[in-house]
């Protein structure tokens, strides 16, 4: 909600902008319309990225601009005719942001998407450089998912920049939609703002998420700003530095954001389809020759501010699908080299049964592992290596029968361990009951236990830390490294448990 | 403009290219006019002569809008120069939608 004192202070900075001099408008007339992108004359004082208005209304930005004509990209689907008047601004595109966007679902000019009032509030240029190094602090606050998987092994630090990537239906969003939905349950941490920015998706789909959202009460903590495949290529061009804009607003305010970028694949699609009918020269994949700094700007503008600034951060994860698992491919491995780790999906994972689908070995996350609690971390060791073993030496036992006890024993441990990373969407667990999954398996307890009922024991186990032994998770909660008395309670209520669990 | 110089190119050019040579005509043509729009039409010449010193080798138009209400409106090929009362109001209009909370 927007202060009364913030108001008063808005029309003092705008009263004495206000002059009743002269005022110069520069003009230009519409030439040529192809695609909604629009060549006009005139305009000899229009500069890079201006913001545009038509007759009527509709906006424009201008992206090229030539001897004397200028290019500009139609926001909206308004009808432009040849000879009709274009007006400059003198202003960069904005977008308005408020606290009245949490719950809200806008498109990335900040119109209301779903019937409810039009947002006012602080004007955020959508393209900024973003903050300096000595305005940053390194990564050191965890951002948690939810999914054991990767806060074990691929940990993420708030200002830090993942990619999901991975060929269509394997997860991608799933994993993400839970990473908000977890927000929600970290009490440990500042809390976390989340952007879900849906570029060039299906309708029906984004309905699908929200719906998921507000199911998970989930939707009180995100604005879903949407760029649909049925919207001009402009509006998802424009998308993701929308939702950047309005993540920087709560940034500047201290507060820490998420942001998910669904997905960056089509995005260059968009800037793709933009540059051709510009006329821009083709690169590879006819990619135009800035589609690298595309990306890096957007991604760039995630970060962590040191408290000084404020200590608010921007955490990035950009999703991008791949073609038939193809990461070397051009889009794919621009975005590699420009985040901070990157959470692999496989198909042959996904067909296997493994979900979520994440290859171990492949992914990495660069700076989380400093942001990463210490409970965490005196689980997630043993459990890489137990995992990086079992994979190594399963493809060796494909060959032979005769395996000696105790390289049977770590194959066994190992099938746990696959096990244990297994997790249904829509459930992200808290790090008491992730650390006492993890704990478990890599101690022994659940050697006894065949591995396709792993996943039932996991599910009691937890309800009957919940249920009964609720200071364990308390005290696990924390975050902290458990001490030796902890643990061996732990121990003593999983022998405790393991007992009704087989007599049932 | 010399009329037998431009019928004479332009029986030569094809139809897009004639589309081209109009549009590069209009161009100069709003290039070398300065379009004065009034409320109401004086003839004072005093004015003239100033806007002839402010724009030297331009050729000035007078035009007359009653909408405007108060003021002048000076268009100068693509930039037009506001001093208006009908401009002042908008604007004041634009400002005041913009915080309406």
């Amino acid at each position: 909600m927007i202060t009364s004192e913030e108001i008063i202070r808005d029309l003092e900075k705008g009263l004495s902008a206000f002059t009743l001099g002269a005022k110069t408008k520069n003009v230009g007339r519409v030439e040529k319309n192809t695609d909604g992108v629009i060549i006009a004359s005139g305009l000899s004082s229009a500069f890079m990225g201006e913001e545009v208005r038509f007759t009527g209304g509709t906006q424009g930005l201008i992206l090229n601009l030539d001897e004397d004509s200028v290019s500009i990209i139609l926001l909206g689907n308004a009808k432009i005719s040849e000879g009709d008047r274009v007006q400059t601004t003198g202003r960069l595109l904005q977008i308005q942001a408020s606290q009245e966007l949490l719950g809200r679902v806008i498109d990335p000019l900040g119109n209301p998407l779903d019937g409810k009032s039009k947002i006012k509030g602080q004007a955020m240029p959508l393209e900024r450089i973003a903050e300096g190094v000595v305005q940053r602090e390194p990564v050191n606050t965890p951002i948690k998912t939810g999914i054991k998987a990767i806060d074990a092994m691929i940990p993420i630090g708030r200002g830090q920049r993942e990619l999901i990537i991975g060929d269509r239906g394997l997860g991608k969003t799933a994993i993400a939609i839970d990473t908000i939905i977890n927000q929600r349950s970290d009490k440990t941490h500042k809390k976390v703002i989340c952007i879900y920015v849906a570029i060039g998706q299906k309708q029906s789909n984004v309905a699908q998420i929200i719906d998921k959202l507000s199911e998970k009460n989930a939707l009180e903590y995100t604005i879903v700003l949407n760029a649909g495949a049925s919207d001009p290529a402009s509006l998802q061009y424009i998308a993701p530095y929308a939702g950047c804009a309005i993540a920087e607003y709560f940034m500047e305010k201290g507060q820490d954001v998420l942001i998910v970028y669904d997905d960056l694949t089509k995005h260059a699609w968009a800037y793709r389809q933009i540059s051709l009918v510009l006329r821009r020269p083709a690169g590879r994949e006819a990619y135009p020759g800035d589609i690298f700094y595309l990306h890096s700007r957007l991604l760039e503008r995630a970060l962590k501010l040191n408290k000084k600034n404020g200590g608010g951060s921007i955490t990035a994860l950009p999703i991008i699908e791949t073609q038939a698992n193809d990461i070397s491919a051009y889009i794919p491995t621009n975005v590699i080299s420009i985040t901070d780790g990157q959470i692999y999906l496989q198909a042959d994972l996904f067909n296997a049964g493994l979900r979520p689908a994440i290859n171990v070995g492949s992914s990495v996350s660069r700076v989380g592992g400093s942001a990463q609690t210490s409970l965490m971390k005196s689980v997630s060791g043993k459990m890489r290596l137990e995992l990086a073993q079992y994979r190594e030496l399963a493809v060796f036992a494909q060959f032979g029968s005769d395996l000696d006890p105790s390289t049977a024993k770590q194959l066994e441990r190992g099938k746990r361990v696959s096990e244990i990373l297994k997790q249904p969407q829509y459930e992200p667990l808290d790090e008491a009951l992730e650390f006492l999954s993890i704990w478990a398996v890599t101690n022994g307890f659940t050697d006894d236990i065949p591995p396709d009922s792993i996943g039932q024991f996991e599910r009691e186990y937890h309800d009957f830390m919940k249920t009964k032994y609720t200071k364990i998770i308390d005290s696990l909660a924390k975050g902290d490294r458990p001490d030796e008395n902890l643990l061996k309670q732990i121990q003593i209520r999983t022998e405790e448990f393991k007992k009704t669990f087989f007599s049932n | 403009m010399d009329q037998k110089k431009v019928k004479r190119i332009a029986g030569l050019l094809k139809r897009s290219e004639l589309k081209q040579y109009i549009n590069y005509l209009k161009l100069i043509n709003d290039q070398k006019k300065v379009t004065v729009i009034v409320p109401k039409i004086s003839g004072d010449k005093k004015n003239l002569q100033n806007l002839r010193r402010t724009y030297p080798g331009k050729r000035i138009v007078y035009a007359q809008d009653p909408s405007i209400i108060l003021g002048v409106r000076i268009i100068d090929n693509d930039k037009i120069y506001e001093l208006n009362l009908k401009d002042t109001l908008d604007s004041l209009n634009d400002y005041f939608k913009q915080y309406d909370y």
